[in-house]
């Protein structure tokens, strides 16, 4: 009866919600801002109980990391409730940075992986990963003499094996969705007892 | 600290770390183990690959495939080795290698120590009782185990070789048993496990008293060698004891049954079976049962000769029932079931008999029922010596008939009474009456018999006389053989030598052999027993001993002083020996009675002092007869008479049985009986069944005691080995007559085997000594002064104080309260309790001159008010030790009381021989005066842990540990109490042996439940083993140092990736390039953002700032061209710093150009469905959504692309434009080549392209060729580093 009782409310919900977006709009949009209400108190609960957490382990635990954040986050929403330019400021002059300078990472990463590429596995498949992608890095700086027969064989690659996988992929992802959204109908999967 | 070695390059990370400081290579726990040889993914808890069986995980090296995680913060323990589990191959049940099991293994128990020493006990006995055993069905299935490691040295599995003699089996067995103590409740089990299987076994009867222990003797009765069924009464497969075992033993035997297999009968063949298959005529017949045993039994006997309920089955009665109406259980219901209780039925063996005869046509006996009409016995097929010659009496007879006697005692319906409690009240109405009103022809024997007449009786020397072979060759040589085939030669022979003489006498008569005829007997009577006139018994047995002999007969009897030789020969001896019948010198070694402690010849005959607890001790004088012939048994008939019975004993007399036969009981209840006994020709019966005895002796000699013609096996009873206490106990048991043991007591106890569920040793308790004295007072029948005046306790019995009279068996009852044993009597002596609990006052302490033998002596049993100064200290004591006491414990222990007490112990020590360990405490208790008080916490403290371990010793439910006893498995409330007496003093968790024999397919030992075959024992071993070991999900590999080299790699990598994007930056010329071109979907976008005019535009802000350098140009670009356009903007993001994100680019922008902002909109695709709902004219709380011309997607998330496209572009008219990053391209072209976006930059690179006049963008551009280029010329010396391994490989 526990597992039992959510589905009860859930199944029914979903059916309606496609019915509705199927044959009467105004239903599906009732539950869909339903929805977006749960979701966004979702998100405040999600909110509050960061801050227990870390609260807890700050207070428990001496956690200095989780110290830091709790300090953060009430220090951002004072400040952002009191002067929300000053709260720009603080996220351009500390997330921005440090967001970008962790994102630049990847390019010393990638540097690093891609010395060690073949040194790993060689393997026909990386041998291929190797090759397309020196051919994109090559492709996209323009060098003359290179460009000219570079950009076409990196159109080919675009047009037709990365186009062709990505819409695989997606199709294969839409039908994923399909067949997800059947089992939540028909209850088979209940994420919600989990 | 710990540490997390990566996986992939092996470099050490911080613990918690979830990717690699090297490499970046992921570090969460893996999953999975791969098998190094065949890589099939393994669950982490297993040790074996389950695909090809390789060692997943080393035991000592770390390998590469297992996980790699390593415990933080934890030493690796011995605990934590890996486990190798012991190879064997499947179906191997062999035993393992002892040396290499750790010991937790082999016992099985990881930790010893805390297993309660009597759980250990029993365990290890039970252990050994399963090794002893046989071997269950279930142990041939586990092949050959060894169970040496459980092997214990096995119990005495026989009897006494020496005795086992017919009748000293069960007080033999009871003695043994109550030695072995320990192994009462052990055997016990064995005996239930052996038995319980079998359900509805009701042939099974538990043995009281003596026997009762026969029953616990599991070993002795499951002795493969079967030796048993030879040497003892007792036959295992029905457990009964005494004369109906004996008898029973014998049939089968001699049927040839197949019992001599014990293992078949212990493999569940139901005892019921076996008794039940007796009764049928045909199988009687196979096993030689006398022909009055095989005739045929009343159908359904009348209610006037059915005894009461429920006595059906009781005792000999019930024995001879069972055999007649085990074929007709129906019958034997309605005869115990539909019978009124009338008093005046004939119960007993006198009931069976009245009901024998009922469908019988005896002419002559029809004749007889005309002289008692009313008499049920009329129409019975009754031997003429059974038929009654004059009219009876009914209502005297009723009177005095019932409950007396021999059938009286036989009577089953006491025996049912007394097991009943709700029936005790009605039992002990009746008992006074019918012990006082002792019929006459009992007592006539004892009240008119000649003294002269009885000193030439010699033959009637009892039942076990009557067994004795010479006894019986006497017989044998005296009477003639019959030439009736009906009647058994032996039983014939006597009365038919003069059928006019002997026609007067019956199964009793004969049995008896009695001469001793009252005066006042019929002549006719008295000319019977003609027959039986024999030799008297020699009397060999207590005549004086000279100093040497005494001193040669004592030279084996520790203990033994000068003095106390000097009062052998003297003749000073205890009064309970003076009592002894012609014994002047009898031998005392105050220790013990001298037929325990001196060696006893084979014709050593010893009448037993039993005497009444009368102060006065009788005379000398009055003993009549020697021992010689006398019955031991006679002695468990003493009563608590004040009459001097021992001395009253007569060789010929003293015979309980011989008593039944006395000719003298005319007018009196025996000639009632004597009168419904008419001796025909044609009954036989009794005597075929006595030819069965005779002949059963003839076979088997040595089954019967001895052949010398006296009761030497009566030195086999308590020997020399028997404690003292012990034998103590037992002596004090017979003198009081309520003892528990014996022949008779066994025949007395013996219950209905139809209430086998409901019969209760403990019943008995309800049954006072004095009910005992007087249910046995018709041994006392030969008692010769009872002729000059009444007996006292016959006509009316005096109200034995029980405090008096010690029952050393009440533990066997159930008795909770026991009677007044001394503490020394106790074994041990609570010296604490005596310090809290005890006041002995100084006089008392002067007076109390314990004897520790004084109880065995008579003494305080004959005293009804024991005045004596041992029995006020033993009460003292018995107080202190047995008496539970709530003290305060907020009253301080003064040294000065301690003192008090102390120089208290002392002096009671030096009287009462204080053992070593009580001078021990003493001395302690007498360091403590130094200080003034004792600290009260000390002091309870002290107190709880004696307390603690006295009950750990003793067993007694403590009010400190209630719960010890449930620890030790002992739910039963019966079995809490501790016992009493006896060797079993001081004990607790006893099983009563009525409980253990009855509630035998009811048991419910804990140990029952652990039975465990050897395999089981050996898997649980290996599962408490891995149980013990944690699973090796992460193993401390240590890792190789990680290489300098990739470290200076990385390095390198980092600086020149470092150096490539600053010189481009600043020098974007430096490398001469081609501007890309624009792709479609670029040329798109730009066309369509310009195309957008005067219209409002959503652009969605769905990036971080990680990506915000490589978006930021192009949103600008397409900002400020929208702005141009005269195009206002609708802001919204859906991630929470998008709009943040974005602030500066939109801070750049006209503030009219910003329309509004729909913010963080929640719910991912769902948030994005409601828009697309509101960009389709739905009602939404901004309006200026509905003015909304096209949509620009900012983006570098997959799922937002994903999203916007899905959920938002099928359902919209406007266009959606989306500038995404390089990475994201590859997803965003099939959308745009689709028509699902309306256009697509993608990267820088794009961006460049579509805006070839944007010199930021293109300055960006060129300061990324260079750092392109680089990292394609990494990847070049990359590929070719790998190439190098290779190559040197190839030259080696």
């Amino acid at each position: 009866m526990k597992r039992l009782f959510p589905a009860i409310f859930a199944v029914p919900i979903g059916l309606a919600t496609l019915v509705g977006l199927l044959l009467y709009p105004p239903l599906s949009q009732l539950f869909l801002q339903w929805g977006g209400i749960l979701a966004a108190f979702a998100l405040l609960m999600g909110v509050v109980n960061l801050m227990r957490v870390h609260l807890q382990r700050a207070t428990q635990e001496r956690n200095v990391f989780s110290v830091a954040l709790v300090l953060s986050m009430w220090i951002v929403f004072l400040v952002s409730a009191l002067n929300p330019a000053t709260a720009s400021l603080i996220f351009n002059t500390v997330q921005v940075p440090l967001e970008a300078a962790v994102a630049s990472l990847l390019a010393f990463v990638l540097l690093a992986a891609g010395f060690r590429l073949l040194q790993r596995q060689r393997t026909g498949w990386m041998l291929l990963f190797w090759l397309s992608a020196l051919i994109v890095l090559l492709s996209s700086v323009g060098l003359p003499g290179v460009q000219e027969w570079l950009v076409p064989v990196r159109q080919l690659l675009d047009t037709l094996v990365v186009t062709a996988g990505m819409r695989g992929v997606l199709l294969g992802v839409a039908l994923g969705s399909f067949l997800g959204a059947l089992r939540l109908l028909l209850g088979i999967d209940q994420p919600y007892n989990k | 600290m710990s540490e997390i070695i990566c996986r992939e390059c092996h470099s050490p990370n911080k613990s918690g770390s979830k990717f690699c400081s090297s490499c970046g290579a992921s570090l969460k726990p893996a999953t999975h183990i791969i098998c190094p040889n065949c890589y099939h993914r393994n669950s982490l808890h297993l040790l074996y690959c389950d695909n090809c069986g390789t060692r997943l995980i080393k035991q000592s090296t770390p390998t590469a495939d297992a996980p790699i995680t390593a415990e933080p913060d934890e030493p690796i323990s011995s605990a934590r080795v890996p486990f190798s589990l012991p190879t064997r191959s499947p179906g191997e049940t062999g035993e393992l290698d002892p040396d290499s099991l750790p010991d937790w293994l082999k016992t099985g128990v990881a930790d010893a120590a805390h297993i309660p020493a009597e759980e250990e006990d029993r365990l290890a006995d039970w252990l050994s009782d399963l090794k002893t055993q046989d071997q269950p069905s279930g142990m041939d299935e586990l092949g050959e185990v060894s169970l040496d490691w459980l092997q214990e040295p096995s119990p005495a599995a026989s009897p006494p070789p020496t005795a086992a003699p017919l009748p000293t089996e069960p007080v033999d067995d009871w003695l043994s048993t109550d030695l072995n103590t320990a192994d009462t409740a052990d055997s016990g089990f064995d005996w239930l496990s052996a038995m319980g299987d079998e359900e509805g076994d009701t042939a099974e009867e538990p043995i009281m008293g003596a026997t009762g222990a026969i029953a616990d003797d599991s070993d002795w009765l499951f002795d493969d060698d079967g030796e048993a069924e030879n040497d003892t009464f007792v036959t295992a497969e029905s457990g009964r004891t005494g004369f109906t075992g004996w008898l029973e033993s014998k049939m089968l035997n001699s049927a040839d049954a197949p019992l001599d297999d014990e293992d078949d009968f212990m493999e569940g063949e139901d005892e019921s079976d076996l008794f039940t298959a007796t009764p049928t005529p045909k199988n009687r017949q196979d096993q030689d049962l006398p022909d009055w045993l095989l005739g045929d039994m009343p159908a359904s006997p009348p209610p006037t000769a059915a005894p009461p309920t429920p006595p059906a089955n009781s005792g000999f009665t019930g024995w001879l029932r069972e055999q007649d109406l085990m074929d007709s259980p129906d019958e034997a219901t309605a005869f115990t079931a539909d019978t009124p209780l009338d008093p005046s039925a004939k119960t007993g063996f006198t009931s069976w008999l009245s009901g024998q005869g009922l469908d019988a046509d005896d002419e002559e006996t029809a004749k007889t029922a005309e002289t008692a009409a009313n008499n049920p016995l009329d129409d019975v097929d009754l031997p003429d010596w059974l038929i009654p010659e004059e009219p009876v009496d009914e209502a005297s007879l009723r009177e005095e008939m019932v409950g007396t006697g021999f059938t009286g005692w036989l009577d089953a319906s006491k025996l049912g009474e007394a097991e009943n409690d709700n029936t005790a009240e009605t039992w002990e109405d009746t008992a006074p009456a019918s012990a006082g009103d002792l019929p006459s022809w009992l007592d006539t024997g004892l009240l008119t018999a000649d003294v002269v007449e009885e000193e030439e009786a010699e033959v009637g020397t009892g039942f076990t006389g009557w067994l004795n072979p010479t006894i019986v060759d006497q017989v044998e040589a005296a009477v003639p053989s019959t030439p009736t085939e009906e009647i058994p030669d032996w039983l014939a022979a006597g009365p038919s030598d003069d059928d006019e003489e002997s026609g007067g006498t019956g199964f009793t008569d004969w049995l008896s052999n009695d001469k001793n005829n009252a005066e006042e007997g019929d002549e006719e009577d008295e000319e019977e027993f003609d027959w039986m006139n024999e030799e008297p018994m020699p009397q060999e047995l207590m005549t004086p001993l000279s100093k040497e002999e005494a001193h040669k007969l004592l030279e084996n009897t520790p203990d033994v002083s000068e003095e106390f030789i000097k009062e052998v020969v003297d003749g000073d001896f205890p009064d309970w020996l003076t009592d002894v019948t012609n014994n002047e010198d009898a031998v005392s070694t105050d220790v013990l009675p001298a037929w325990i402690s001196a060696p006893l010849s084979t014709t050593d005959e010893l009448e037993l002092g039993l005497r009444s607890s009368s102060a006065t001790p009788p005379p000398p004088t009055e003993k009549k007869k020697s021992a010689a012939d006398d019955d031991w048994l006679t002695g468990l008939g003493a009563s608590t008479s004040p009459t001097p019975a021992l001395g009253g004993y007569t060789a010929g007399g003293d015979d309980w049985l011989s008593g039944l036969g006395t000719g003298t009981a005319a007018a009196d209840e025996w000639g009632d009986l004597d009168a419904l006994i008419e001796p025909t020709a044609d009954d036989t019966a009794a005597d075929d069944w006595g030819s069965e005895l005779l002949a059963l002796q003839e076979d088997s000699d040595d089954t019967f005691p001895s052949t010398s013609g006296d009761d030497s096996w009566l030195a086999d009873l308590p020997t020399d080995t028997v404690p003292e206490t012990a034998a103590n106990d037992w002596m004090a048991d017979l003198q009081t007559g309520n003892t528990s043991t014996g022949f008779t007591d066994f025949l007395s106890q013996v219950p209905d085997e139809e209430e086998d569920d409901e019969w209760e040793f403990g019943e008995l308790e309800t049954r006072s000594a004095a009910k005992f004295t007087s249910e046995l007072s018709w041994m006392d029948l030969d008692e010769p002064e009872a002729t000059a005046e009444p007996i006292p306790f016959m006509a009316e019995p005096e109200p034995e104080p029980e405090e008096a009279v010690f029952d050393e068996f009440s533990y066997l009852q159930g008795d909770e309260e026991p009677t007044t044993p001394t503490a020394e009597e106790a074994g041990d002596f609570d010296w604490l309790g005596a310090l809290d609990d005890v006041d002995l006052s100084q006089s008392e302490k002067a007076t109390a001159a314990p004897d520790r033998q004084a109880w065995l002596h008579g003494e305080d049993l004959e005293d009804a008010q024991p005045a004596a100064d041992e029995w006020e200290l033993d009460e003292a004591l018995q107080a202190t030790v047995f008496t539970r006491t709530t003290r305060p414990t907020e009253e301080p222990q003064s040294t000065t009381d301690i003192a008090e007490l102390v120089s208290n112990l002392r002096q009671t020590g030096d009287n009462a021989a204080l053992d070593f360990e009580d001078e021990e405490i003493l001395s302690e208790l007498e360091a403590l005066r130094d200080s003034d008080e004792l600290d009260p916490s000390v002091v309870d403290d002290y107190e709880a842990q004696t307390a603690a371990s006295q009950e750990m010793i003793t067993g007694e439910q403590s009010w400190l540990e209630d719960d010890l006893l449930a620890n030790m498995g002992i739910t039963d409330p019966t079995l809490q109490h501790k016992q009493v007496g006896g060797p079993l003093d001081g004990l607790v968790g006893v099983l009563p042996i009525a409980t253990l024999a009855t509630a035998a397919h009811n048991g419910t030992l804990t140990a029952a439940t652990r039975t465990l075959t050897p395999a089981q024992e050996e898997q649980t071993a290996l599962l408490r083993q891995l149980s013990r070991h944690a699973l090796p999900t992460a193993e401390p590999a240590a890792a190789p140092p990680a290489p300098a080299r990739a470290d200076v790699v990385q390095i390198l990598l980092g600086l020149l990736l470092l150096a490539a994007v600053v010189t481009g930056l600043l020098l974007p010329t430096l490398l001469p390039t081609t501007p890309p071109t624009a792709a479609p979907s670029g040329v798109a976008l730009q066309q369509g953002i310009a195309n957008l005019q005067d219209g409002t535009v959503l652009v969605v802000f769905d990036y971080t700032p990680s990506v915000s350098g490589e978006l930021n140009p192009a949103a600008e670009i397409l900002l400020k061209t929208l702005t141009q356009n005269n195009n206002r903007l609708l802001t919204m993001t859906q991630h929470p710093t998008g709009l943040l994100t974005a602030a500066p680019l939109l801070n750049q922008l006209p503030a009219e150009a910003v329309a509004g902002s729909l913010g963080y909109v929640p719910g991912q695709s769902l948030g994005l469905r409601q828009l697309a709902d509101c960009l389709q004219g739905a009602p939404c709380a901004t309006p200026a959504v509905v003015e909304i011309t096209a949509v620009l997607l900012l983006t570098g998330d997959q799922t937002d692309l994903q999203n916007w496209v899905e959920q938002v572009a099928p359902s919209v008219p406007q266009p959606i434009y989306a500038s995404v990053t390089e990475a994201l391209a590859p997803m965003a072209e099939p959308y745009f080549t689709s028509g699902q976006l309306h256009g697509l930059w993608s990267g820088l690179p794009a961006t460049a392209a579509s805006n070839p006049g944007d010199s930021a963008v293109e300055t960006m551009r060129q300061g990324q060729t260079l750092a392109r280029l680089l990292a394609a010329a990494v990847f070049i010396v990359g590929a070719l580093v790998a190439l190098l391994p290779q190559r040197k490989g190839r030259v080696a």
